[in-house]
This record gives C-alpha cells, sequence and structure tokens, in this order.
C-alpha cells in the first residue's frame, strides 16, 4: 500500500522539481552574458590614445595599476552620458585607476564629449572599428571591467546606475582596496 | 542616349557588387567563412546568427572571421579565439567538452529512466496476462 502511493507521488514530485529548477533559470537574465574574463589575466591589447595619437594605451597600463576599472564608452551612446556623472565619482576614488576605450567614435565627438562633461580617465584608448575590444569580449557600449592585481574580477554591462554603484561596484572596490 | 544608359547600369552593378564584396578570399575559403557565419550567435540579437544579422557586431565579427581566415587559422583556431573573447555562448553548438557532457548525455539519461520502469511495468502486465 505504501508503496502504491509512492508510485502516484512520484510523478509529482518530479514535475515540482523540474518546474523550481526551470524557473530559477528563467530568472536569470540570458541577455547579459557572464564574461569569460572573469578570473583571467587582462587581455593583450594595443590602442592609440584619444588625446596624444603617439602613445598607446595597452595591457601593461591596465596591469601596472594596483586596482584599475576600464570602461568602454562612446560619444553616440546615450547611457554613456548618464553614467558618465558616475565615473566622475568613481574617479574621485583613491588608488582606483580609471581607464576609457573609445569605441567606434568619430574623433571630434569623443574630444567634444569629453570636454564638455569632464574627464574621469586617466588614459583613453581609441578602438575606431571595434576590433581592439574584441578581446574584452565588448559586445556594446557601456561595458565596465574590475581589474584587481592584473586579472579581471568583475564585468559590468550596461551604464552603471547609481543603485549599482552603491550596491555592487562599490562593495566590490571596498573588498580589494 | 541608350549606350549612357547602359554604361551606367553597368557601372552602378560594379559598384553595388564592390560593396557587397568583403575582404578577398578564394572560393573555397568563402565556404569556410560561411560555414563559421552559421556556426556563431549574433550577441545583440542572441537567437540569430551573425549569418542572418545585419547588426554592427555581427558585421565586424564576420570582419574578424575573414581576416582570420586569410592568415591561415584553422576553423577550430577561429572558433577557441572567439569562445575566449567571448564565451561559449558565441557557439551555436555547444563543444563536447566535459562541462557539456550533462548537456549531450542528459536526453539519453532521461530516456533510459522513463523507459525503464515502463519495460518493468509491460513485463509485469504481460505476465499477469498470460
Amino acid at each position: 500500500m505504501k508503496n502504491l502511493k509512492l508510485k502516484y507521488f512520484l510523478p509529482v514530485i518530479i514535475t515540482i522539481i523540474f518546474v523550481v529548477f526551470f524557473s530559477q533559470l528563467l530568472k536569470k537574465d540570458v541577455t547579459k552574458l557572464s564574461s569569460q574574463l572573469i578570473e583571467k589575466p587582462v587581455p593583450i591589447f594595443d590602442m592609440p590614445m584619444l588625446m596624444n595619437n603617439k602613445q598607446s594605451f595597452s595591457t601593461i597600463d591596465v596591469v601596472t595599476s594596483d586596482t584599475a576599472l576600464v570602461n568602454v564608452w562612446s560619444s553616440w551612446c546615450i547611457p554613456c552620458r548618464s553614467e558618465h556623472e558616475i565615473l566622475m565619482l568613481l574617479s574621485k576614488i583613491e588608488g582606483v585607476d580609471l581607464y576609457g576605450i573609445n569605441y567606434k567614435d568619430k574623433e571630434e565627438n569623443a574630444l567634444d564629449f569629453i570636454s564638455k562633461l569632464g574627464n574621469p580617465f586617466k588614459k583613453i584608448g581609441v578602438d575606431k572599428n571595434g576590433r581592439s575590444s574584441m578581446v574584452w569580449g565588448v559586445y556594446g557600449v557601456p561595458e565596465t571591467f574590475i581589474i584587481h592585481k592584473g586579472t579581471v574580477i568583475y564585468k559590468h554591462i550596461g551604464p552603471i546606475h547609481i543603485n549599482e554603484l552603491e550596491d555592487i561596484i562599490l562593495p566590490i572596490l571596498g573588498d580589494i582596496l | 542616349m541608350k549606350i549612357k544608359c547602359t554604361a551606367l547600369f553597368i557601372i552602378f552593378t560594379i559598384f553595388v557588387s564592390v560593396s557587397f564584396a568583403d575582404l578577398n578570399m578564394t572560393a573555397e575559403q568563402n565556404d569556410r567563412a560561411i560555414e563559421l557565419y552559421k556556426e556563431t550567435r549574433c550577441l545583440v540579437c542572441q537567437s540569430q546568427t551573425i549569418y542572418d544579422s545585419n547588426s554592427e557586431l555581427a558585421t565586424d565579427l564576420k570582419l574578424f572571421i575573414q581576416e582570420e581566415i586569410i592568415s591561415g587559422k584553422s576553423d577550430d583556431e577561429i572558433k577557441t579565439q572567439l569562445v575566449n573573447n567571448y564565451g561559449e555562448w558565441i557557439l551555436m553548438t555547444p563543444t563536447f567538452s566535459k562541462a557539456n557532457y550533462i548537456l549531450w548525455f542528459g536526453p539519453f539519461i532521461f530516456l533510459l529512466l522513463g523507459i525503464f520502469p515502463m519495460y518493468k511495468y509491460i513485463i509485469k502486465k504481460n505476465n499477469r496476462g498470460s
């Protein structure tokens, strides 16, 4: 008799387990891809600088900073504008070097953007055709990477909202600074 | 007039075809590129391949694949490079690696899990019948 009951309930139990399992999967936002770079060393890249074309922004810059933030931005990207204030705030944190990658932009527009909204970056690299940022796995703007001692520890996709600054970015920085 | 029109038409056709032509590749290289496009997911239009997509990122990725083919990389090397940059999700078919064993074998395991009780049930029923 006991056996018989189990027989009837087993399918129900299995169904419940599946429902719970898949509903958990649905909660995840699949449009935001986790980065392949997390826990990996900074990728090898080298790009000319925005304000000084003869110099370059490359892996060495990011690796030599104890804690670095690399932000991929563009003057044509509307969310980047709203994010810029946050970047200005982040640039004031001591011990954090903020770098920029100017993605598929026109030089004059990029310069205009920086001169109007301020320059939070220690160095800005230029990626005219979007190819140099491929090693970073960039597939849109803005994207922000946090690097600690040459290892990528976090990737933020989309603009950093003030809430996200408080809830995600600052705690991560707090842990490593 | 007619000649002018024809000339214009020819020039126009040439321009159009030039704008569609990608990097200089042999027919064989082009076939390989197309196969790779069909294997590569467009990350901004996620259920499409870059072959189907005209998004900017897809165009960049196509160009990347073309350049890699021309520089003599094998298909596997190009795929590895894409996975290193963007993660395994960029491939339409998951690789046959340890981490993906459940993905590949899972359905068969579940099938066996289903067949076994059914088999037992049928045997039992047949026995009862005879």
